[in-house]
């Protein structure tokens, strides 16, 4: 079976990141890297202590950012396969291996953890800007994603090395599937569990964050 | 009050300032820090500029040419149109920017990995 490396990006997570952490290796893997991005508030000590290789940003780049050094990472590590999830804990490490599945059968080059199961429990904010994020990254890359905006992600080695996310914000998510468009990759979905917290449900929410980001797309798009 | 070239003081400073603008472009192009198109291109931007300056009249002509009924509506149009082009470079630049900043943030946290987790923290 190909090496797989768990990829954590974090900031300012250190109330759950050693959770994650840990759920990972208790799933099987052992190699997890928390890719620190800038935190102050003692992520990459807790994420260490936990188990994890910790690569540290000096500054906060942004998720985006955080995603594609991960993404090196792993690629450094020698891994064959990648798999992402979010640090806040509102992802089942137990169903790393649903998402990882696709991938290592080679019947997909990016599966994407769509977080349907039990939809309802998805605050109705998050919902509204998942749909419109899931048209806008349509529009662009002529796709329809469940859930584009899913930071549970398993990465083939050809997804690894074709996919480059310049992205800094949350516009990341479009990006990916942009790439994987534009380099004709293979991508699924599998539906996934989402765990919501108060903090998380809003993590990344809000009206001028969706318009930055929609903004920032088409900037992204016309300097393509 | 009109100086001895027959211009107003008003005048003639937009006229020296587009001046010294093309004149500042064109060193920036003589030691290659920017390309002949925007070396046009900012001609024709302080040049048209300087040109309504020293000939108001002009921008009526521009604005019948466009469908706008008075110069000064003309020249409204244009500047914003300048200031928007302006703006959108300006994002174009900072996205740029935020780019290789994040690059080089990712080449010194990877430097040592995996035998230094810790860039800075031996």
């Amino acid at each position: 079976m190909a090496e797989v490396v768990i990829i954590i990006p974090a900031f300012n997570e250190s109330s759950t990141v050693a959770e994650v952490v840990r759920g990972a290796v208790a799933a099987g893997f052992k190699a997890v890297v928390v890719v620190d991005d800038g935190s102050t508030d003692g992520t990459a000590k807790a994420a260490r202590q936990a188990g994890a290789r910790v690569v540290c940003h000096m500054v906060n780049c942004g998720a985006g950012a955080a995603v594609q050094t991960g993404l090196k990472a792993a690629l450094v590590l020698g891994a064959g396969v990648a798999l992402t999830l979010d640090a806040d804990g509102q992802h089942d490490p137990s169903e790393i291996g649903r998402v990882l599945g696709p991938v290592l059968e080679g019947k997909a080059d990016l599966c994407v953890g769509a977080r349907l199961v039990d939809r309802r429990r998805m605050p109705a904010i998050v919902r509204l800007f998942n749909q419109a994020a899931n048209i806008v990254t349509w529009a662009l890359c002529g796709r329809w994603y469940k859930d584009s905006q899913s930071g549970f992600r398993a990465w083939s080695r050809r997804a690894m090395e074709s996919i480059t996310i310049a992205s800094s914000g949350y516009e990341f998510c479009t990006e990916i599937a942009r790439e994987a468009a534009r380099y004709k990759l293979k991508v699924t979905e599998v539906p996934v569990t989402a765990i919501y917290s108060k903090r998380t449900a809003m993590k990344g929410q809000g009206y001028a964050t969706g318009l930055e980001t929609i903004f920032k797309l088409m900037v992204r798009s016309l300097m393509r | 009050m009109e100086t001895a070239s027959g211009f107003s003081p008003f005048q003639l400073i937009t006229v020296l300032f587009c001046a010294a603008m093309i004149l500042r472009v064109a060193s920036l192009w003589r030691r290659g820090r920017r390309t002949s198109r925007e070396l046009i291109g900012w001609i024709l931007v302080w040049g048209g500029i300087g040109f309504v300056g020293a000939w108001p009249h002009a921008a009526d002509v521009v604005g019948a040419w466009l469908g706008i009924k008075s110069g000064a509506n003309t020249v409204v149009f244009l500047a914003l149109i300048l200031i928007g082009y302006v703006a959108i470079r300006s994002v174009f630049l900072l996205e740029n920017l935020e780019q290789k900043l994040s690059e080089l943030t990712r080449r010194l946290a990877l430097k040592d990995f995996p035998d230094d987790e810790r860039p800075g923290q031996k």
